[in-house]
């Protein structure tokens, strides 16, 4: 571990591994529940197509990730409510458009396209120090709206209908959350890698619902796991020279799958889980 | 002389292109029951989203308290309105226990930022209690029977603290256990609260012996409103259904048979 700890370079890693991976469990809590997959994917994908677009004309890659998945979830939840158009017909529509320019750009990459195609699998070794920050500031806003508005996210993402004939503001909180995504997508795509970066979103948070019956705790053990995965997954690719992005996706796969294994959920009796307190 | 508690006055709704509902006018005063029957696809959903707005309508209007409801006024007015929908609405995989889903009715008179108290908290055991669900309290959601998760619904309505309850076929797809127990739920919330109740159901008999007006609905337009009494009618519901019915006394209650 001190050796590992003695270089500048993997100590930024371990802590991008932390942010970025409680970051993305956090964040999964709101794509598993409101099973906003293919959002997820759609989103990651546009930040991909953003990074390459921005690696294409000379733009720093993160530029383009940002405004590319922000724009993407800002497209994807007014085209969704317009009558007519579903959900699933919006991320179809912009899925396939983020793909295409994504190929576009990575075929217009002059030269070797090392840099283009580090980014579909991820690196979290050449992270710098204003990356960091900016994640900081992303696990911060995150955080932060989680705790302030967790009782519209809870009242929301259990009774939509409900909560929105109360007068709650169902479609702000929607909308907010995937602003959020595409921020959180843009920022760790670097260092997790597009293709990657969604299963780190998606495991975590599905392996958290396997465990708990409680929202709130359920956010805790997703980033938790995120964050182990994350962590374990940078160890092993440090101990056993694998690719650090593919190590991580698979430790939280394991996770999940130990998760089905051991899941009280299991238990089918009508009785309450016990420790599930009425607060 | 008190105003109406709920007004929609020529009020036509379209979606896309087409006109779901046409011409609709209708008065509920404060306490009220009224049901509103009608074959699928009349628009009896729609009609019951015009109260709270969740139903935008194109030409007319609609009031609440003299208020006009608008996609501006709506998320003001909404918490004195409450709306229950079917129990399919609850999502069962959601990790929520009985009690955190029926304090969520209290949120949206909380406001954003605020804290549930102990008012809310009390507001929520009583709302349980008066359901009988209070055993149940700390139950996962997706534990519950389709009659417990439909009486959970009606107590997170409560603690909304409505003066007007809308519900959309709450005894949908329940056994005939569970759909008694729902309706003499909502029956003895109804004359504890005072609430005015807005029901929309495919079940005859529970409109004949609980509620006090009718309307019926079909094709989008409103096509008889009375009181009940008069409702009970085999040619205007034969005509409603567009299928024969026969009216049977069976002791003091009338039924319906088709």
């Amino acid at each position: 571990m001190e050796s590992f700890l003695s270089y500048e370079f993997l100590r930024r890693a371990l802590l991008m591994s932390v942010l970025g991976g409680s970051v993305c469990g956090a964040m999964g809590v709101f794509v598993v529940l409101w099973r906003m997959s293919l959002v997820g994917m759609c989103i990651s994908h546009a930040a991909f197509a953003g990074a390459l677009t921005g690696l294409w004309l000379g733009f720093p890659p993160l530029a383009g990730a940002l405004t590319a998945s922000l724009g993407a979830a800002a497209l994807v939840g007014p085209l969704a409510d317009r009558p007519g158009f579903s959900l699933d017909t919006a991320i179809g529509v912009i899925f396939s458009l983020v793909m295409s320019l994504a190929m576009l750009a990575l075929g217009l990459l002059p030269g070797a396209r090392t840099e283009g195609l580090s980014l579909i699998w991820g690196n979290l070794l050449i992270v710098t120090s204003s990356e960091l920050w900016l994640m900081g500031g992303v696990a911060l806003l995150l955080f932060l709206f989680v705790f302030c508005f967790f009782k519209e996210i809870q009242a929301i993402i259990g009774q939509s209908r409900a909560a929105l004939a109360s007068g709650m503001p169902v479609r702000a909180v929607r909308y907010a959350c995937f602003i959020l995504m595409g921020l959180v997508v843009a920022c760790t795509l670097k260092a997790i890698g597009g293709l990657l970066i969604f299963s780190l979103i998606v495991a975590p948070a599905a392996a958290a619902l396997q465990l708990t019956y409680s929202l709130r705790m359920m956010f805790l053990l997703s980033a938790a796991l995120g964050a182990t995965a994350s962590v374990a997954g940078l160890w092993l690719s440090f101990r056993l020279s694998l690719p650090t992005g593919a190590a991580i996706v698979l430790i939280a796969t394991l996770m999940l799958a130990a998760a089905m294994v051991f899941s009280p959920k299991k238990k089918t009796s009508a009785s309450s889980p016990p420790g599930q307190g009425t607060s | 002389m008190r105003p109406p508690l709920a007004r929609i006055r020529d009020a036509t709704v379209f979606l896309g292109r087409r006109r779901i509902l046409e011409n609709i006018n209708l008065t509920v005063n404060p306490g009220e029951f009224w049901t509103l029957i009608g074959p699928n696809g009349a628009g009896k959903s729609t009609l019951l989203g015009l109260f709270n707005g969740l139903t935008p309508c194109r030409t007319g209007s609609v009031t609440y308290n003299g208020r006009p409801v608008t996609p501006k006024t709506a998320p003001r007015i909404r918490p004195n309105i409450a709306h229950v929908f079917q129990a399919t609405d609850i999502d069962p995989k959601m990790p929520m226990n009985v009690f955190e889903a029926v304090l969520a009715g209290t949120y949206s008179r909380i406001g954003l930022l605020g804290k549930p108290g102990k008012r809310e908290k009390d507001l929520a055991a009583r709302a349980l209690e008066a359901v009988g669900l209070s055993a149940l309290a700390g139950r996962p959601i997706g534990r519950l029977s389709g009659g417990e998760g439909q009486r959970m619904a009606l107590a997170r309505a409560l603690t909304q603290e409505p003066e007007f309850l809308l519900l959309d076929e709450p005894t949908a797809s329940l056994d005939w256990q569970a759909r008694r127990e729902v309706l003499n739920t909502i029956d003895n919330l109804r004359r504890r609260y005072r609430l005015a109740v807005f029901l929309v159901t495919h079940d005859l008999n529970a409109v004949f012996s609980m509620a006090a007006n009718v309307a019926m609905l079909k094709g989008g337009r409103l096509v008889w409103c009375g009181p009940v009494d008069e409702a009970v009618n085999p040619e205007l519901l034969g005509f409603l259904y567009s299928v024969p019915i026969t009216i049977a006394a069976c002791g003091e209650r009338r039924v319906a048979l088709f």
